[in-house]
C-alpha cells in the first residue's frame, strides 16, 4: 500500500543522504565550508599516496608561519603541467598550496568559457591555462576577466613571439610557458639513403624538401605524413615568414596572401604526391612515425616527446630548423602551439596567485632547469636559455644538442599578431579544401573562403 | 520447414551476436596489450595487463570516480524511476486536456542540444550554492522527459480494466499505482532502469562543468583525464574504459530477467 | 458527491505528474527561457546586446548552417528507419520462448551501446583505415580495385559514421521492443494461433498495433538522438573532410566553446533545432493517427 511507496521514497532518500557522508553538504549551505573540506581530503590523499607529495606537504606545514593560501589552477595534463605546478611550489618561498584540477584540454577550454560566460565569481578557479591561440579570444569575449600582468612581469624576459599572441589591445596577460618552436624532425638514416646530409636538412627550402621527398620514394620511404583534413602545418609555414591567416585587424587575410597561397600549393603537391604517408587522425599520425614509416615529421618541439617513445628508433633521429617558403621574408623558424598561465581578475586568491606565478613562471632560472633537465619541458623564458640543461646532448637525437639549438631558433621566431580568430580561419580554410584539392582555382576557392569567415566571425 | 526456419533464425542472431560483441571483445583485449598494439589494431590477448592497470590506478584515482559515479548513478535511477513513472501513468490514467499540452511541453525540452542550456545551467547552480555538490548533477535528472515519456507509451498497453476492478475493490489511485500497476509492468521498469542507470552512468559534459575537485569527479571524467595525456597510452586506457562498462553490464544482465517474465500478476 | 468526486479525480492526476513536471520545468526551461532571449543578442563572449532577430536572420547566409542541417537530416533519414526496422526483428525474434541461447544473444546485441566510444572509434577507424580490414577484404574479393580512404572522402565517411550509429544503437533501441513486447498478453497469440494465422499475418494484426506507442517513441528518441549526434562524428572523423560530415549540435559546441564563443547565435541555432524536431515529431504523429 502506501507503506511500499514510503519505503521507497525513503530508501531514495538514504541513498541520497549517504551522500552528505562523502564531502558534499547540506544543500544551500555555500561552497566555501565545501572546498575546505575537499582541500583536506586532497591533502589526506597526498599524504598516504606518493612520498614525494608527503614530503612536500611536511615542508609547507613547517614553513607555514601565517595562513596557507590554496591556488586553485585548472589545467590539462597532470605529467607535464601538473608537474611544471609542482616544482613551482617548490622554488616559491611565499605559503601557497597549488589545488590543481585535472582535465582534458578541451574540457578545460570549455569549461573556462562556460565558468566566464556565466559571469559568476564565487566559483572561479585562480590560474588557468589557456593555448596560445585560444588565447587572445578569451582576452576578447571576456573583458575585466583576466589580470594584466605588466606589473608583475617584465615581458622582455620572454621570446618576443609570445607577447604578442598574449596581448589584447594593447595590454599584456598572462604568463608565458611553455613553447611550440617548430622543428623539422627527421631520420638520419633515411635521408642518407637518398643522399642528403645534415649539413643539406640545415637550410631548406620547401622545393628541396619536396625534392628529398621523390628520392625518400624511391628508397622505399615516405617523407612524412598528410591528412588532407588537417592544415596544422600551414601554422608553422604561415609564421616561418612572419604571416598569419588573420592581419593586424583580425580579418581574413587570404586573397592576397603569397605565403598562404604558396602553403596551398604545397598541400596540393603533397595531395598528388606518392611519397607521403596518408593517414586521417592523431593515432595514425603517432602510428606512422613510431612505425618506421617516414623520414620527416614538421611540428612543434612537442612532438619530440612522441618521437621518443619509439626506443627502437634511439640515434637515428636528428632535428634541423623547419624549410623556408619562397616569399619575401620568409625564415627557417616558426612555432606551433604552446601555452601560458592566466590569472582571473576576480577570484578568490587572485593577488596571491598572480604573485606566485610571477616569481616561479615568471623570473625563476631554477625552476625552468629543472623542467627542462627532469621533463624536457622547454619554456620561453630567455634568461634560463643559458642553463646548464641546455648544453647536454641528446642521446636519442645522436648526441645532437637538441635543447640548445630549438633555444637558439626560439629568439629568431617571426612574431605575428595571430588575433583572436585563427580557429575561424582555419576551420573556413579546411571547408573549401575537397574543392581545391579536387582540381579548384584557388584564387575562387580562397574567395570563398573568405566569405565563410566573414559569416563566422559575425 | 520449421528447422530450415529455426537454422535460418539461428544464424542471423549468431551473425548479429558476433558483429555487436566484436568490439566489445576488442576493448577487452585491449586491456591486456600495450598501446602501441592497441594502435596497430592487435586483435590477440597479450601481456600487458597487470603493467595497464597498474598504470591506471596510479594516474588516476578510479576507484573514488567509480565510487562517486555509482553514488550518482543510484540515487537517480531511484529518484528518476520514481517520479517519472507515477507521471507517465498519470499522463494516460487521468488524460486530460491540460496534461497532454504539459507532457508535449515536457517532451520539447529534451530535443534542446545541452550545450545551449550549459550557462544558465552553470549560473543557476552557482546562485544556489550547488556547484560541485552532487546534489548539482542529481537534481536536474531526476525529471527525466524521455523517461516519463517511456512509462506513458508503455502504460498505453496497460489493461485498463483492471484498473477499474481495482477501483471497484475500493483501492485508492496510489494504491492502484504500487500494488497493481508497478509488479505487473516489471519489465518496463526493467528497461527503464537500463535506460536510466546508463544515462547516469555515462552523463560527461554537465558533470565536467558543475564539479570543481578531481576529488568529485565521476567515471567518464576520470577516463577522460587517463586519456588526455598527450602520448595517450591507450592500454591504460582501455582499463579504465572496462572498468566504466562493467557496471552498465552488470545492471542489464540483473535486469534481463524481467524480459523473459513478461507481466507477472496479470489478472487474465 | 460527484463534483467532489471529480475534484478529488483531478487532484489525484495532478498530484502524481506534479513532482517530476517541476523538476523538468526547473532545471530544463529556466535555462531554455534563459538561452532564448540570449539567442536574440549578438556579440563575442561576454559583450552581448540585443539584436532581436538578427541571429536568425543570418542563419539563412550561413553555409556551415546549411550543410551541417542537411548532413544531420541526411544521417536521420537513412539511419532511423534502418535500425527501427532492425531492432524491431531481433526484438521480435527474441520474444520466442522457445529460442535457445536468447539470452546470450540479448546480451551480445546490447553491447555496443556501454562498448566505449573511444575504444570503438579507435577499431572502426582501424577496420575503415586506407590498409584496414575492410580494403583488405574488398580488394581480395576483387570489388574494388584500388583501396578506399573511407573516413577522407564524402560519401564513404557519412557512410562510416551511419553504418557506426547503427551498429552502436541498434541493441539500444532492441529494448524498448523488448520491454514493450513482454506488455503484450501472450493468450492473445494463442488466439491467433488457433485461428491459424502465420508468423507475418500475428505481426502485423496483432505486434504492430499493439506496439505503435513504442514505435512512435523510439522514432522520437531516434530523431532526438540523431539530431544531437556529437561524439561519434568528433571521434571518428572530426567533421571532414571539410565539414562533410559535421553535424548541427557540432557546430553549436564550435560556435560555443572551439570558436570566439557566439552564444547568441549557437541558441537561435539550437531554437531553429527545436522548431525543427517539434514539426517533424508531429508529422510522426500525424502519421501514426492516420493509420491506425
Amino acid at each position: 500500500m502506501k507503506k511500499r511507496l514510503v519505503a521507497l521514497i525513503m530508501m531514495a532518500m538514504l541513498v541520497a543522504g549517504a551522500m552528505t557522508g562523502c564531502g558534499s553538504n547540506e544543500t544551500g549551505k555555500g561552497t566555501e565550508a565545501e572546498k575546505a573540506d575537499i582541500g583536506k581530503q586532497e591533502e589526506i590523499q597526498a599524504g598516504t599516496e606518493t612520498e614525494p607529495a608527503k614530503e612536500t606537504a611536511v615542508e609547507e606545514t613547517q614553513t607555514a608561519s601565517g595562513e596557507e593560501t590554496e591556488i586553485t589552477v585548472w589545467a590539462w595534463d597532470a605529467a607535464f603541467n601538473g608537474y611544471a605546478l609542482e616544482e613551482a611550489q617548490k622554488v616559491y618561498d611565499g605559503n601557497v598550496k597549488v589545488n590543481f584540477v585535472e582535465m582534458a584540454k578541451a574540457d578545460c577550454l570549455q569549461k573556462i568559457h562556460t565558468t566566464l560566460a556565466s559571469g559568476v565569481t564565487d566559483d572561479l578557479p585562480d590560474v588557468v591555462l589557456i593555448s596560445d591561440l585560444n588565447a587572445p579570444g578569451y582576452l576578447m569575449s571576456y573583458p575585466g576577466a583576466f589580470r594584466p600582468m605588466e606589473d608583475l612581469l617584465n615581458y622582455d624576459d620572454f621570446a618576443g613571439y609570445k607577447k604578442s599572441m598574449l596581448s589584447y589591445d594593447g595590454t599584456a596577460y598572462g604568463i608565458p610557458f611553455d613553447t611550440g618552436v617548430a622543428g623539422l624532425f627527421y631520420r638520419t638514416d633515411y635521408i642518407e639513403e637518398a643522399g642528403y646530409t645534415a649539413e643539406d636538412m640545415k637550410n631548406l627550402t620547401w622545393g628541396k624538401y619536396l625534392e628529398l621527398g621523390e628520392k625518400l620514394k624511391e628508397k622505399g620511404h615516405m617523407l612524412q605524413t598528410y591528412n588532407p583534413n588537417d592544415i596544422a602545418e600551414f601554422q608553422i609555414m604561415l609564421q616561418s615568414a612572419g604571416k598569419w591567416f588573420t592581419d593586424e585587424n583580425g580579418s581574413a587575410d587570404f586573397k592576397n596572401n603569397e605565403a598562404l597561397k604558396e602553403c596551398f600549393e604545397i598541400f596540393r603537391t603533397l595531395n598528388e604526391s606518392d611519397y607521403v604517408k596518408v593517414v586521417s587522425d592523431w593515432t595514425e599520425f603517432a602510428g606512422a612515425i613510431n612505425g618506421g614509416d617516414v623520414a620527416c615529421v614538421l611540428r612543434g618541439s612537442w612532438i619530440s616527446s612522441t618521437i621518443i617513445q619509439g626506443e627502437d628508433q634511439s640515434g637515428k633521429w636528428a632535428v634541423a630548423p623547419v624549410p623556408a617558403l619562397s616569399v619575401s621574408g620568409a625564415t627557417n623558424y616558426s612555432n606551433q602551439g604552446g601555452s601560458s598561465w592566466f590569472v582571473l581578475a576576480n577570484s578568490k586568491n587572485s593577488e596571491a596567485a598572480a604573485d606566485f606565478m610571477a616569481k616561479t613562471f615568471g623570473g625563476s632560472t631554477e625552476l625552468y632547469n629543472t623542467l627542462l633537465g627532469e621533463k624536457n619541458i622547454m619554456g620561453t623564458y630567455l634568461p634560463a636559455s643559458s642553463v646548464e640543461a641546455y648544453s647536454a646532448g641528446s642521446d636519442f637525437y645522436g648526441g645532437q644538442t637538441v635543447n640548445a639549438d630549438l633555444a637558439q631558433w626560439l629568439g629568431k621566431i617571426p612574431a605575428v599578431a595571430t588575433g583572436a580568430f585563427s580557429a575561424e580561419a582555419q576551420s573556413a580554410l579546411l571547408g573549401v579544401m575537397p574543392e581545391y584539392l579536387a582540381g579548384g582555382d584557388l584564387d575562387t576557392v580562397l574567395e570563398e573562403a573568405a566569405t565563410q569567415f566573414e559569416q563566422l566571425i559575425q | 520447414m520449421k528447422v530450415i526456419r529455426s537454422f535460418f533464425k539461428n544464424l542471423f542472431l549468431m551473425l548479429v551476436s558476433l558483429i555487436s560483441i566484436f568490439p566489445f571483445y576488442w576493448m577487452v583485449v585491449g586491456m591486456t596489450n600495450d598501446s602501441k598494439d592497441i594502435t596497430m589494431g592487435k586483435l590477440t590477448f597479450g601481456s600487458s595487463l597487470v603493467a595497464n592497470i597498474s598504470n591506471a590506478f596510479e594516474k588516476a584515482d578510479l576507484w573514488r570516480a567509480f565510487f562517486n559515479s555509482a553514488v550518482l548513478a543510484i540515487a537517480i535511477t531511484l529518484l528518476s524511476l520514481l517520479f517519472c513513472s507515477v507521471a507517465g501513468y498519470a499522463f494516460v490514467v487521468f488524460r486530460g486536456k491540460g496534461k497532454e499540452i504539459l507532457f508535449m511541453v515536457l517532451i520539447a525540452s529534451m530535443m534542446v542540444p545541452f550545450a545551449t542550456k550549459l550557462i544558465p545551467m552553470f549560473r543557476m547552480f552557482s546562485n544556489m550554492g550547488l556547484l560541485n555538490s552532487f546534489w548539482a548533477i542529481i537534481l536536474p535528472a531526476v525529471g527525466a522527459p524521455f523517461l516519463i515519456f517511456f512509462f506513458r507509451q508503455n502504460t498505453e498497453a496497460f489493461p485498463r480494466e483492471t484498473i477499474e476492478a481495482a477501483r471497484v475493490d475500493g483501492c485508492g489511485e496510489y494504491q492502484i499505482f504500487a500494488r497493481i500497476y508497478a509488479p505487473m509492468m516489471k519489465s518496463t521498469y526493467a528497461a527503464a532502469g537500463i535506460f536510466a542507470f546508463m544515462a547516469s552512468w555515462n552523463n560527461y559534459m554537465w558533470p565536467l562543468i558543475a564539479l570543481q575537485s578531481n576529488a568529485k569527479f565521476t567515471m567518464p571524467l576520470a577516463v577522460a583525464n587517463l586519456a588526455a595525456d598527450f602520448n595517450p597510452d591507450y592500454g591504460m586506457i582501455m582499463v579504465g574504459i572496462v572498468m566504466s562498462t562493467i557496471p552498465t553490464v552488470i545492471v542489464f544482465f540483473c535486469l534481463q530477467k524481467a524480459f523473459v517474465e513478461g507481466m507477472v500478476g496479470s489478472v487474465k | 458527491m460527484l463534483k467532489k468526486e471529480k475534484n478529488r479525480y483531478w487532484l489525484t492526476g495532478w498530484s502524481m505528474v506534479v513532482i517530476a513536471a517541476a523538476f523538468v520545468l526547473l532545471f530544463s526551461y529556466v535555462p531554455m527561457i534563459q538561452a532564448f532571449f540570449l539567442s536574440l543578442k549578438t556579440g563575442k563572449g561576454a559583450n552581448l546586446r540585443f539584436a532581436g532577430l538578427a541571429n536568425y536572420a543570418r542563419m539563412l547566409n550561413d553555409k556551415v548552417f546549411w550543410t551541417t542541417l542537411g548532413n544531420t537530416l541526411l544521417y536521420a533519414a537513412i539511419q532511423i528507419p534502418v535500425m527501427i526496422l532492425l531492432s524491431l526483428l531481433i526484438a521480435v525474434l527474441l520474444n520466442d520462448p522457445k529460442l535457445r541461447l536468447r539470452s546470450f544473444y540479448r546480451t551480445c546485441i546490447f553491447l555496443p551501446c556501454v562498448t566505449s566510444l573511444v575504444s570503438y572509434s579507435i577499431l572502426f577507424k582501424n577496420l575503415f583505415a586506407v590498409d584496414g580490414l575492410v580494403n583488405q577484404l574488398l580488394l581480395k574479393l576483387g570489388i574494388i580495385d584500388t583501396a578506399i580512404s573511407f573516413v577522407l572522402t564524402d560519401g564513404w565517411a557519412k557512410a562510416v559514421i551511419i553504418i557506426a550509429l547503427i551498429w552502436r544503437y541498434t541493441g539500444y533501441f532492441m529494448i524498448f521492443f523488448l520491454s514493450a513486447l513482454q506488455n503484450i498478453d501472450q493468450s492473445v497469440y494463442e488466439a491467433a494461433k488457433l485461428d491459424g494465422s502465420n508468423f507475418l499475418q500475428t505481426f502485423f494484426r496483432i505486434t504492430m498495433p499493439m506496439l505503435r506507442p513504442i514505435v512512435f517513441l523510439t522514432s522520437v528518441m531516434a530523431l532526438n538522438n540523431t539530431l544531437q549526434l556529437f561524439d561519434e562524428v568528433v571521434n571518428l572523423t572530426n567533421g571532414g573532410p571539410g565539414n562533410a560530415t559535421r553535424t548541427i549540435s557540432q557546430y553549436i559546441y564550435d560556435l560555443s566553446f572551439n570558436f570566439v564563443p557566439s552564444y547568441g547565435y549557437a541558441a537561435a541555432v539550437s531554437y531553429v533545432v527545436l522548431l525543427l524536431v517539434v514539426i517533424l515529431t508531429i508529422i510522426q504523429k500525424g502519421i501514426g493517427r492516420e493509420k491506425s
